[in-house]
């Protein structure tokens, strides 16, 4: 679509040398084709930028319209090539900051007919043709605003979309990238920790008191003493007075003297002194020595301790 | 600067679910948000005054910034960060729009379409079945990173964190590759 617009600009170039060349001429008839022939391309040129803008106004709307699910790249390919095919080339022509002719051509024919209609003026041209040569001057005011404008509608209306497609590669070119790290050196090298997102739970800290504890309070709040008598000193004697019993010697008494026939017997003739309980005690701990070899005697005897009088089946002790 | 509290009858909610560590969403509490944006400096006054940084964010979301963070948020986040890297490589290659994120249903087919496809490195992380997945998820849920709807998780705006340091990070390894190799062994 460019390079029409480059054909017509051409054109309207030499279509402009010829108005002068008519001018210098006196060929009025000249002048006035040259002029009409200026005309046409300008009115070409607005039309065609009219119908463009349309055109990718379209595109954008198919764009954003196109079911969700389309691959991503089928779905802004037209938008893609929509910017780079017409968009990029255009600006480039028209941008007077990027080097384009447009703007200056426009400018000179602006600046030749401005001249030619003045020229006119004052040699007396005809009224018609000055109006002529005027009237296509306007044409061209108009489409150095109207091609600016345009220019500027297809920018705003594309850019958006080719930059949310540059925002998608970028950040699938960044993901591509790190995943590649996480699978070489491990995530954990990848994400310093200190970079990722973190956040925090702030726990307020509060005491209740729980049913436990009231139900507690309450029995603290009711609490009576329990009355206990303090127990009174008893005057009553023991029952078995305490003595000092020593054992081991009994016991050694008791091995020197081994066999003995008569154990309880033999209780009573050398410690007949002690209680009764006392003897009794010892009677039941010599016969369960380990180391001495028991047997109850079959003669049941009698014997009379100090209070009491037993009858038993006495043991009869030897050495093992 | 004064503040009326009166002016500001979200302030208990809006403190309860920041303070939890949560992000509020603009689309899931838009009441909330509203609040909280017609209010802006009166809450980030009165919050910093409490000690807590608020961040909100015109994508539409806000939370409050930290820098401390627990054993086990250090792990979520690094294994969500893993995770959302997956799922947007996957979807690029499906030929979805990657800043359309919220439109994606996360569903059980999907999270094992990434289990089979993503199994080596997310067994290296130990995530070895698509329940796990679903658990890192649940608690990514549980702070405002996605929203679980009819079995189905979307995610939320407050992932562009994530999407932001996926970038920033990539492009200071494009600048300094070997400087950044030095930082990762650094916080080894």
């Amino acid at each position: 679509m460019s390079d029409i617009l480059k054909a017509r600009i051409s054109d309207i170039k030499t279509a402009l040398e010829e108005l002068h060349q008519a001018f210098q001429e006196r060929d009025m008839a000249a002048l006035q084709q040259g002029a009409v022939r200026i005309d046409n391309q300008l009115r070409q040129i607005l039309q065609q930028l009219d119908q463009d803008t349309h055109a990718i106004q379209d595109i954008a709307e198919r764009a954003k319209g196109a079911d969700e699910r389309m691959p991503l790249s089928r779905r802004y390919r037209e938008v893609l090539e929509a910017y780079d095919r017409y968009v990029q080339p255009m600006t480039e022509l028209i941008d007077p900051f990027a080097g384009g002719s447009f703007y200056p051509l426009l400018e000179d024919a602006e600046r030749v007919l401005e001249s030619l209609s003045q020229q006119l003026h004052n040699q007396g041209g005809l009224y018609s043709h000055q109006v002529l040569l005027r009237q296509v001057g306007f044409r061209v005011k108009d489409l150095r605003e109207t091609g600016r404008l345009a220019l500027n509608q297809c920018t705003n209306i594309l850019m958006p979309l080719r930059e949310e497609i540059r925002r998608h590669n970028h950040l699938s070119a960044a993901i591509g990238q790190l995943l590649g790290d996480v699978r070489k050196k491990g995530l954990r090298r990848t994400f310093p920790q200190k970079s990722l997102p973190v956040w925090r739970k702030e726990r307020p800290v509060s005491v209740a008191i729980g049913a436990e504890l009231l139900t507690l309070m309450e029995q603290v709040r009711h609490y009576q003493p329990k009355a206990v008598n303090f127990p009174e000193q008893t005057v009553e004697e023991m029952q078995i007075p305490l003595e000092r019993v020593d054992e081991d010697s009994i016991r050694k008494h008791l091995y020197q003297n081994l066999p003995v026939l008569d154990l309880m017997q033999w209780l009573v003739n050398h410690y007949g002194y002690y209680q009764d309980a006392t003897l009794l005690k010892l009677y039941h701990k010599f016969i369960r020595l380990p180391d001495i070899s028991t047997s109850p005697t079959t003669d049941e005897t009698q014997i009379s301790l100090k209070k009491v009088r037993i009858r038993l089946h006495s043991h009869t002790l030897e050495a093992l | 600067m004064t503040i009326d509290l009166k002016q500001l009858p979200q302030l208990q909610p809006l403190f309860k679910l920041l303070s939890s560590g949560a992000h509020l969403n603009r689309l899931q509490d838009s009441e909330l948000w509203v609040e909280l944006e017609n209010h802006q400096s009166q809450y980030e006054t009165l919050f910093a005054a409490l000690g807590f940084s608020l961040v909100l964010d015109g994508r539409g979301y806000a939370y409050f910034k930290t820098d401390q963070a627990s054993a086990y948020t250090g792990k979520l986040t690094r294994r969500l960060a893993l995770l959302l890297m997956l799922l947007f490589e996957y979807q690029a290659d499906q030929g979805l729009h990657l800043f359309q994120f919220q439109q994606w249903q996360l569903d059980t087919p999907l999270i094992n379409k990434l289990h089979i496809h993503y199994h080596a490195i997310l067994e290296a992380e130990e995530i070895t079945s698509p329940q796990t997945i679903k658990e890192i998820l649940d608690s990514a849920a549980r702070i405002g990173f996605l929203v679980l709807e009819d079995g189905a998780y979307r995610l939320l705006p407050a992932v562009h964190r994530y999407l932001d340091l996926f970038q920033e990070l990539a492009q200071a390894e494009r600048n300094d590759p070997i400087q950044t190799e030095d930082d990762a062994e650094d916080t080894l």
